[in-house]
């Protein structure tokens, strides 16, 4: 392994590459930045530069790309609370509100940190682990899937505050509602599309995230929220106080942990990453705003990269981002798989090197802009509203390319204006469509081989024990009632 | 009483799902399935129902709701939709980036900007540099439809 190492920072390493990961990592952060578009968009449209490229040079490239995008998306999350991909609307949920407070440089910066810290951990664990962790991301299957669903819902409602747990549960009720529109994922019937051809492929998930936080935002701003205040940044909002570093450090590294074992199976992603360790952090950690935006952070990072273990190793994307790059690596006539690090280690192990090298770029790159972006949000809102308006209408048009999505986008957005207004938290709402039809696929296949029998669980014992951590944290609330 | 007219239309919103859950034509060869693509909509409706009406009941003795915005914000806010339902409208017939002026421009004068000079800046400079970013530099085309 010592030897490939050595080989992937020889490739790595190479002026070429290395400019090749600066500019991936310049155009990933530019293009996320854009509502709407997020790491896949950013991927697919360098497809045609990284041709022009030898493979090593054109998949060092996508990974810069890739963690540029990722990083993007949490620039606007925070900035004006238009998370352009799934994996980054968790730390809107903190990041946001700090930027609403005057924090926007300190969230930024704390972003930035945490995304490189998860990247080093999710980089490092795949170092050591990549081949012996593809083994064991097979054994996770349906089964496994919908328990950890369930349980992600449950953990949802449950450690809600008390107030909020019954608001809780009705927004993600209506998420998983949403998340049922369209063609039934086993079955292939047609559902709740009104006889509307728009529908029969679902409600996309980008344009859910900038109706309801996005577009809902500036509604909320022109009714009268107050303006962020004015403040004066500087580097100085990039230096963070050793006690809070130490506090967030404990924060990242389980949270990297978390994020690079969801990450590594397929088909679960940073999303899922983002939203656990974001949850697991308001319930075990201090509960503090830059725990909220260091844990999605490192997670999906940590899970980006873990996402690559399947793919690297066993040839199966882990996302839809590692998809594209699986069709980018077929193109240039590479087949992931086993067999990738004994035929062309220098491939293999020059884009582990380079990711890690990508996040030092993507620290040292963006650190000086964090003063500039966080000004954005010390715009007049008179002019602040009109832009978040532009640019999430104009980010749904770029994925979906429909003007029926776009009014969609409008009814969702006015209907989460009114459920925000009266106290309705919109995250469940967001996790819960998300999930929907993750659940329902896996519940459906797990009961298709069980020949419709539930007692199949019992046999699996990742699943079962999953389900009793469900049941036990059910009955969590009960145990504090009496307790108090 | 604005936030029991919430209650109401969720509850409504989930009847209404739960009749249209009804009417999914299932497959004749999944129609005994233990799950079938009606079991997993139904129980969220149903679900859905009762939360709602156990909010209602958790609140019923509760202010229930902060004090609403005022009438000119609310108007404002439906100039806002009525904008972006223009915008909407006028792609339709329009290219997008002069829709897009046509959008900044009203949606800057809607929230009180009277200063000429950064109305044109907004109004022209975020659409000719969409225009230039998305179309020549990453060289995406707008199908719209």
């Amino acid at each position: 392994m010592l030897e490939g190492i050595l080989t992937g920072i020889a490739t790595a390493l190479t002026l070429q590459n290395v400019l090749w990961v600066a500019f991936g990592c310049l155009a990933g952060t530019l293009i996320g930045m854009m509502p709407g578009l997020g790491p896949i968009s950013a991927i697919a449209l360098m497809i045609p530069v990284s041709y022009s490229l030898d493979p090593t040079g054109g998949l060092i490239m996508m990974a810069g790309v890739y963690y540029g995008a990722v990083f993007g998306g949490s620039t606007s999350s925070i900035l004006i609370n238009a998370p352009g991909v799934a994996s980054t609307v968790a730390t809107s949920f903190d990041g946001y509100p700090m930027a609403r407070e005057g924090q926007a440089g300190r969230a930024l910066a704390i972003a930035a940190y945490a995304s490189f810290f998860g990247g080093t951990v999710g980089a490092l664990i795949l170092l050591m682990f990549a081949s012996s962790l593809a083994a064991v991301a097979l054994h996770i299957q349906s089964a496994e899937y919908a328990a950890l669903v369930l349980f992600a819902m449950t953990c949802v409602v449950v450690f809600a505050q008390h107030k909020e747990r019954l608001a809780s549960l009705i927004t993600l009720l209506l998420g998983l509602m949403l998340g049922t529109v369209g063609t039934d994922p086993m079955g292939g019937a047609q559902r709740l599309t009104l006889g509307l051809l728009e529908l029969s492929d679902g409600i996309p998930f980008v344009l859910l995230v900038m109706a309801t936080f996005a577009l809902a935002e500036a509604f909320r701003l022109a009714l009268g929220e107050p303006q962020a205040p004015q403040g004066a940044f500087s580097m100085r909002d990039l230096l963070i106080p050793m006690s809070l570093v130490r506090r967030l450090i404990r924060v990242a590294s389980r949270s990297s942990v978390l994020g690079f074992i969801i990450g590594v199976m397929p088909g679960a992603g940073a999303t899922l990453a983002s939203f656990f360790a974001y949850d697991l952090e308001k319930r075990v950690g201090d509960g503090s705003r830059e725990a909220g935006v260091t844990a999605p952070e490192a997670a999906n990072n940590a899970a980006s990269t873990g996402s690559f273990v399947p793919l690297l190793s066993l040839g199966v994307p882990g996302s839809g981002t590692s998809a594209v790059l699986l069709g980018v690596m077929l193109a240039y006539g590479l087949q992931p798989g086993p067999t990738l690090v004994t035929d062309q280690p220098e491939i293999f192990w020059g884009i582990i090197v380079s990711m890690y090298v990508g996040n030092v770029f993507l620290l040292t790159m963006n650190l000086p802009l964090i003063p500039y972006l966080a000004r954005i949000v010390s715009l007049p809102q008179k002019l602040l509203i009109p832009l978040v308006i532009a640019f999430s209408l104009l980010g749904v048009l770029l994925t979906t390319f429909s003007i029926f999505d776009l009014a969609l986008m409008l009814l969702l957005a006015l209907g989460a204006t009114v459920l925000r207004g009266f106290g309705f938290p919109l995250a469940p709402l967001l996790l819960g469509f998300i999930l929907s039809g993750l659940f329902e696929e896996n519940l459906q296949r797990v009961l298709l081989l069980s020949d419709g029998d539930f007692a199949y669980l019992l046999d699996r014992p990742v699943a079962l024990s999953i389900l009793f951590m469900n049941a036990a944290i059910c009955v969590l609330p009960l145990w504090n009632r009496s307790e108090s | 009483m604005i936030f029991r007219l919430l209650l109401v239309a969720l509850f409504g919103f989930g009847a209404g799902y739960l009749l249209l859950v009804a009417q999914i034509e299932l497959d004749p060869w999944s129609a005994s399935d233990t799950i079938n693509s009606r079991t997993l909509p139904q129980i969220y409706g149903v679900l859905l129902c009762v939360a709602v009406l156990a909010l209602a009941f958790a609140r019923r003795n509760s202010q229930g709701s902060a004090p609403g915005p005022a009438k000119r914000k609310v108007r404002r806010l439906a100039w806002l939709s009525a904008l972006i339902c223009f915008f909407i409208v006028s792609l339709l017939w329009l290219n997008l980036w002069v829709a897009l002026a046509g959008l900044l421009f009203g949606a800057v004068w809607t929230m009180g900007e009277r200063r000429w000079s950064v109305i044109w800046a907004l109004c022209l400079g975020i659409p000719l540099l969409g225009f230039v970013l998305i179309e020549h530099v990453l060289l995406m085309t707008i199908p719209l439809s």
